[in-house]
C-alpha cells in the first residue's frame, strides 16, 4: 500500500503542476514548452510506475470538485492510466519538437497557452468521472484545438476547416449529451462509476449505443463522419496535427471502450458486427483516398481515419467475443486494440511531425513539388522512413505486432458456433489485409515521391535537416518504433493489467514469453510470433549476405547517368520522374466509382512554332462531402427560396408583417 | 541442433533449386514454341557473372539504392528460414508464422518499390506505381486463402498447416483455392497476364521497369529474389495441396525421398505457369483488377464450401 500511496501522491501534484505551463507562457512562451515536456515525462513515468504497481482500490480525486450546484468528479483506473501515460508520452515528443517549430509561429505566446491548455484539457478529460467534469473537459479540448487548427487565421481555407471542425465536433456532442441524458436517465446519477454495466432494455440500450458511436465517433472520424478530419489535420500547424492525430482521437477511442467494456453490460453479437463493419469501411475508404491526395498532411489525415478503423476492427471483434462471454479472446481483441492505439500515437506523431520539417523548409505540403529530399535532410529522411516501417506494419517494426495480433484475434472468430460470424470474419480479415497493402502503396507514394528522386522545382541550396529539438522529438518516436516492434512483451505486461481491469481476464498470464518473447496464447493456439527474433534473423541475414558478397563479388560502384531512352542530361527535366498524381492514377481509375474527380487542362501559352505549354490541375473531393453539401443544399435552397418572400428588404411588407401580428395578438387577447 | 542442420539446409536447398525453376520454366516455353532454349544451368551463370561486375547508379541515387537489393534479397531468404520445406524442422520455425511470411515478403516489395523511385528515372516510378497497384490488388485473396487453411487447421503454424492439411479433406474447397492462389501467385511473381518478365518494352514492363537502372550485384539480387519467391510460392502451394506423410522424420533416407518429392512437387506445380504463358497474351493492365477480382471471388467460395 505504501509505495501506491506515494506515487499516487507524486502524480496529484504532477497533475496539479500541469497548469503551470500555461500561467509561464504568459512570460516566456518557448520555455513553457520545454517545461511541459517535463512534466509530461514526469506524469508517463508516474503512470508507468502506478500501472505496474496496479491500483488496489478505486481512486476518487478530491481537488477541485467542491462547487455548490455543480458536483465534479475525477478518479482514476488503469484504463484512463494507460491514457494519461499516452498523453504524456506522446507530449514529451511533441513538446520538444514544438521548441523549435514555435520560432516560425507569429503570436507565440498566445499559441503556448492554447497549447498547453489543450494538453492539459485532454488529460482532465480522461480524469473525469462524472458528466459534467467531462463535457467540460471535453469542450475545453474542443475548443481550444479548434483555435489551434484556425491559428493560421488569415487563410480562407483555414478558416472554412476550422468552422466545418467545430460544428461537426458539436453535433458529436449533442449526440454524446444524449446518451448522457439516457444513461442518467435509467442509472440516475451523474457519475460515471454508477454506470458500470447498468441494465438497460434492449430497444435503449441499442439507442445508447448508436448514440455514443455516433457522438463519440465522429471526433475519433469514423466512415460517414470523418469529412472534419481530412480538412482539419493539414491546415492545423504540424505539431497540432500530431497532438490532435496521435491523442485527441484516441480519446473519443476511450470513451467507446468505456461505453462498449464498461457501461453496457450484455449486448446481441449485432453491435460488435456493426463497429466491426464500420470499421472495416473506414480503414479501407480511409486509406484509398489517403493514396490518392498528394496533398503530404492530408494523406496523413486520411490514414488516421484508416488507423482508426483498424482500431474499430480491433474493438468489433472484442465486442463480438464479448457477446458471447468468451472473455480470454475478448481480451486479445481489445489488447490489440489498445496496442494500436498506442503505436499509432508514436507513428502517425512521428510522420506529422516530419511533415512539418517538410513544409517549413520548403514552404510546401504538396509533394508534387517536393523531390530529392533525401540528400538535404538525411536525418529527417531517416527518421520518416522508420515511421513508415511502422505504420505500413512490416516486421520488426511496432505496427507488425499490433496488427498481427488484430490478425490472430479474427482469426480467433472461428471458435464462435456462428455460420455467419465464421464466414464473415475471414471476408473482414482480407479487407484488413486490402487496407495494409494500400497503406503500403500509401507510403511508398509519399517517401518515393517526397524524398527520392530528384527535386520537381528548383530548392534553395541552404536546405537542411531540421535543428536538433525537432530532430530529438522525432528521433524519441523513431526509437519506440523500433522498440516496440521487437519487444511487445513490454506493452503487453501493461496492458495487462488495463484489460484485467475491464474483462478480468490476465492476458499477461496467457502468453507464453520464453524463446526471447514470442507471443502466442495457452489455452488457444493459433500463431505465434517472436519479433525480436525475427529482427535478429533479418539483421544476421543481413550481414551474411554483405559478407559473402564482399568476398565473391567485386564491391565497385560506378556512377554514371540514369537511361532515359538515349536522352542525355540536357534534355532530360525532373518533370519525367513519376508524381505523385500519376504514381495513384492506376488507382483512381480502378475505384473511380469511389471518387469525386475534377481534371483541368488549360493552355497557359502558345508559342508560335512548338507546342503549347499546358497545365493540368487535378481535384479530389471527398465523396461523403459531396453528398453532405447537396444534402444541406437540397435543405437550404427552399428555406432560402421561402426568405426571399418573407424577409425581402422592402418595408412595407415588415410593416405589414407587424401589423398582421398586432392584429392576430389582439384576437387572442379577446378571445 | 536438428532444427539448425535441416534449416540451413532447407535454406540453401532452395537457394539452389530457384534459378534451376526459374529456366526450366523458360526452357519449357521455348520447347513449347518450338526453340531450342537456353541451357538448364543458364540462369546459374547469369547470376555468377552478375555478381562478378561492377554496379551501375545513377547520380541521383541516395543510400535507398544501395540499400534496397539487399534489402530485397534478405527479405526472401528471411523468409525461407521459417518456411518448412522438406522436413517440418525449419531454422526458425517459432518466430514467424504464415502471417509473418506474407508481411516479410511485403518488406521486400516496399524496398523494391522505394528503389524504383530511387535514381529519378521515369521507368522507375512506373514500374512502383504499378507493382503496387497489382500487389494491394493481390493481396485480399492472398490472406483469404491463408485464413480459410489457418481456419481449417486452428493454426497459423506453416509446419501445422502443412502437416494436418491435405486436398483429401475438402477437396472442392481445395480447387478453388489452388485456382485462386494459381492466380495470386502469377500476379505476385509478374508473370503473364500480368507482366511480362522477358520484355522490356517500355509501356507495358511493370516488374522490370523498377529494376530497369540496376546492375552488377545489385541485379543479380533482384533476379535471385525473384527466382526465390516464385519458388516460395511453388513450395507453399504444393506443400498445401500434396502434402508429406514422413514430415516429421529426420534420417538421412526420409530426407533424401523429401527431396525427390519435393523436386518433382515444384515441376508439377510450375508446369502450368510457361503454359499458361504459351496460351494467353499479356492483358492489358487495366484488365488486371478483374482477374484479381476473380480471385478473391474463387477464394470467398473456396470459404463457403469448406464452412457448408
Amino acid at each position: 500500500m505504501e509505495p501506491t500511496t506515494n506515487l499516487l501522491s507524486a502524480f496529484y501534484e504532477i497533475l496539479a503542476l500541469m497548469s503551470l505551463p500555461i500561467l509561464i507562457s504568459l512570460l516566456a512562451p518557448r520555455i513553457s514548452l520545454l517545461f511541459n515536456a517535463i512534466l509530461s515525462l514526469f506524469l508517463f513515468i508516474l503512470s508507468c510506475c502506478l500501472m505496474a504497481e496496479g491500483l488496489t482500490h478505486r481512486v476518487e480525486i478530491k481537488f477541485l470538485t467542491s462547487f455548490k450546484i455543480l458536483k465534479f468528479n475525477y478518479g482514476l483506473d488503469e484504463l484512463s492510466l494507460f491514457f494519461i501515460g499516452l498523453i504524456g508520452f506522446v507530449s514529451i515528443a511533441v513538446s520538444i519538437y514544438s521548441f523549435s517549430y514555435i520560432k516560425h509561429i507569429e503570436h507565440k505566446i498566445l499559441f503556448a497557452i492554447i497549447y498547453n491548455l489543450f494538453t492539459v484539457s485532454m488529460l482532465f478529460v480522461v480524469l473525469s468521472k462524472n458528466i459534467f467534469s467531462f463535457l467540460l473537459f471535453w469542450e475545453l479540448m474542443s475548443v481550444s484545438s479548434f483555435f489551434l487548427v484556425l491559428f493560421d487565421y488569415k487563410k480562407e481555407e483555414n478558416i472554412q476547416a476550422s468552422i466545418l471542425y467545430l460544428v461537426m465536433t458539436h453535433i458529436g456532442t449533442a449526440f454524446i449529451i444524449i446518451s448522457f441524458g439516457i444513461m442518467y436517465y435509467f442509472s440516475g446519477s451523474f457519475s460515471f462509476y454508477n454506470w458500470h454495466n447498468i441494465a438497460l432494455n434492449n430497444t435503449w440500450e441499442y439507442i445508447v449505443f448508436l448514440l455514443a458511436l455516433i457522438g463519440f465517433g465522429t471526433k475519433a472520424g469514423i466512415f460517414p463522419l470523418h469529412i472534419w478530419l481530412p480538412k482539419a489535420h493539414p491546415v492545423a500547424p504540424s505539431n497540432i496535427s500530431a497532438m490532435m492525430s496521435g491523442l485527441m482521437l484516441k480519446i473519443a477511442i476511450y470513451m467507446l471502450i468505456q461505453y462498449f467494456f464498461v457501461f453496457l453490460r450484455e449486448y446481441p453479437i449485432s453491435y460488435g458486427f456493426i463497429v466491426l463493419i464500420i470499421g472495416s469501411i473506414t480503414a479501407l475508404y480511409g486509406i484509398l483516398y489517403g493514396f490518392v491526395n498528394s496533398d503530404i498532411k492530408k494523406l496523413l489525415a486520411y490514414s488516421s481515419m484508416e488507423n482508426i478503423g483498424i482500431i474499430m476492427i480491433a474493438i468489433g471483434i472484442a465486442m463480438i467475443f464479448k457477446s458471447y462471454g468468451i472473455m480470454l479472446l475478448a481480451g486479445i481483441g481489445l489488447l490489440a486494440a489498445l496496442y494500436h492505439i498506442l503505436n499509432h500515437a508514436i507513428f502517425k506523431s512521428l510522420l506529422f511531425m516530419s511533415s512539418g520539417v517538410i513544409l517549413l523548409k520548403t514552404k510546401t505540403k504538396n509533394m508534387d513539388k517536393l523531390g530529392g529530399l533525401i540528400k538535404f535532410m538525411p536525418t529527417t529522411a531517416i527518421f520518416t522512413l522508420i515511421g513508415i516501417l511502422g505504420i505500413v506494419a512490416l516486421p520488426p517494426f511496432n505496427g507488425f505486432v499490433s496488427e498481427w495480433l488484430i490478425y490472430q484475434s479474427l482469426l480467433f472468430g472461428g471458435n464462435i458456433n456462428n455460420t455467419i460470424v465464421a464466414i464473415f470474419i475471414p471476408i473482414i480479415a482480407s479487407v484488413l489485409a486490402l487496407t495494409s497493402s494500400f497503406s503500403l502503396a500509401t507510403f511508398v507514394k509519399m517517401f518515393g515521391v517526397s524524398f527520392l528522386g530528384k527535386s520537381r522545382t528548383l530548392l534553395h541550396e541552404d536546405l537542411k535537416d531540421a535543428d536538433k529539438f525537432a530532430l530529438f522529438g522525432m528521433g524519441t518516436m523513431a526509437f519506440f518504433v523500433i522498440l516496440l516492434g521487437v519487444l511487445p512483451m513490454i506493452v503487453v505486461y501493461f496492458l495487462s493489467d488495463v484489460i484485467k481491469s475491464i474483462l478480468n481476464i490476465n492476458i499477461y498470464n496467457n502468453l507464453i514469453s520464453k524463446y526471447g518473447l514470442i507471443l502466442t496464447f495457452t489455452s488457444y493456439s493459433y500463431g505465434r510470433v517472436s519479433p525480436l527474433l525475427l529482427a535478429f534473423t533479418g539483421i544476421f541475414v543481413f550481414f551474411f549476405i554483405y559478407l559473402v558478397i564482399r568476398i565473391v563479388g567485386n564491391g565497385r560502384i560506378r556512377v554514371y547517368e540514369t537511361w532515359a531512352c538515349g536522352l542525355t542530361d540536357m534534355n532530360t527535366t525532373p518533370k519525367a520522374q513519376y508524381t505523385g498524381i500519376a504514381f495513384s492514377a492506376p488507382t483512381r481509375r480502378i475505384f473511380s466509382f469511389l471518387f469525386h474527380i475534377k481534371e483541368f487542362m488549360h493552355v497557359e501559352e502558345k508559342p508560335k512554332y512548338f507546342f503549347p505549354r499546358k497545365i493540368y490541375k487535378i481535384e479530389i473531393y471527398d465523396i461523403i462531402d459531396v453528398l453532405y453539401s447537396k444534402l444541406t443544399n437540397f435543405i437550404l435552397n427552399p428555406i432560402l427560396k421561402l426568405r426571399i418572400y418573407i424577409q425581402s428588404g422592402i418595408i412595407h411588407v415588415y410593416l405589414l408583417f407587424i401589423i398582421i401580428t398586432l392584429i392576430v395578438l389582439l384576437m387572442l387577447i379577446r378571445v | 541442433m536438428k532444427n539448425i542442420f535441416i534449416g540451413i539446409f532447407q535454406v540453401i536447398l532452395v537457394m539452389l533449386i530457384a534459378p534451376f525453376i526459374k529456366t526450366f520454366i523458360h526452357k519449357t516455353k521455348c520447347i513449347l514454341r518450338g526453340q531450342n532454349g537456353p541451357p538448364i544451368y543458364q540462369a546459374y551463370l547469369d547470376i555468377y557473372k552478375l555478381i562478378k561486375k561492377e554496379a551501375v547508379l545513377s547520380p541521383d541515387a541516395s543510400f535507398i539504392s544501395r540499400l534496397a537489393p539487399y534489402m530485397v534479397f534478405v527479405s526472401t531468404v528471411w523468409a525461407i528460414t521459417f518456411l518448412p520445406i522438406i522436413n517440418s524442422y525449419t531454422l526458425l520455425s517459432f518466430t514467424g508464422d504464415i502471417i509473418a511470411l506474407v508481411y516479410i515478403l511485403a518488406f521486400g516489395t516496399f524496398f523494391l518499390a522505394l528503389y524504383g523511385m530511387d535514381q529519378a528515372s521515369a521507368f522507375g516510378g512506373l514500374g512502383s506505381s504499378r507493382e503496387m497497384v497489382i500487389a494491394s490488388l493481390a493481396e485480399p485473396s492472398f490472406m483469404l486463402i491463408i485464413f480459410t487453411f489457418a481456419l481449417q487447421t486452428d493454426t497459423t503454424n506453416i509446419s501445422n498447416i502443412f502437416t494436418m492439411i491435405g486436398i483429401g479433406q475438402f477437396p472442392v474447397s481445395f480447387v478453388f483455392a489452388l485456382m485462386s492462389l494459381l492466380i495470386v501467385a502469377l500476379a505476385e511473381n509478374a508473370r503473364i497476364p500480368f507482366d511480362n518478365p522477358e520484355t522490356h518494352l517500355e509501356l507495358t514492363m511493370i516488374h522490370e521497369a523498377m529494376i530497369l537502372e540496376s546492375s552488377g550485384r545489385h541485379l543479380a539480387f533482384f533476379e535471385l529474389s525473384s527466382y526465390l519467391k516464385l519458388t516460395i510460392f511453388l513450395t507453399v502451394a504444393s506443400n498445401i495441396f500434396i502434402p508429406f506423410k514422413f514430415y516429421n522424420k529426420t534420417d538421412i533416407f526420409h530426407l533424401a525421398i523429401g527431396i525427390i518429392f519435393f523436386m518433382i512437387k515444384l515441376i508439377i506445380f510450375a508446369l502450368p505457369i510457361p503454359i499458361i504463358e504459351m496460351s494467353i497474351a499479356k492483358m492489358r493492365f487495366f484488365r488486371v483488377p478483374e482477374i484479381l477480382v476473380l480471385a478473391f471471388i474463387l477464394a470467398i467460395i473456396s470459404l463457403i464450401i469448406y464452412h457448408v
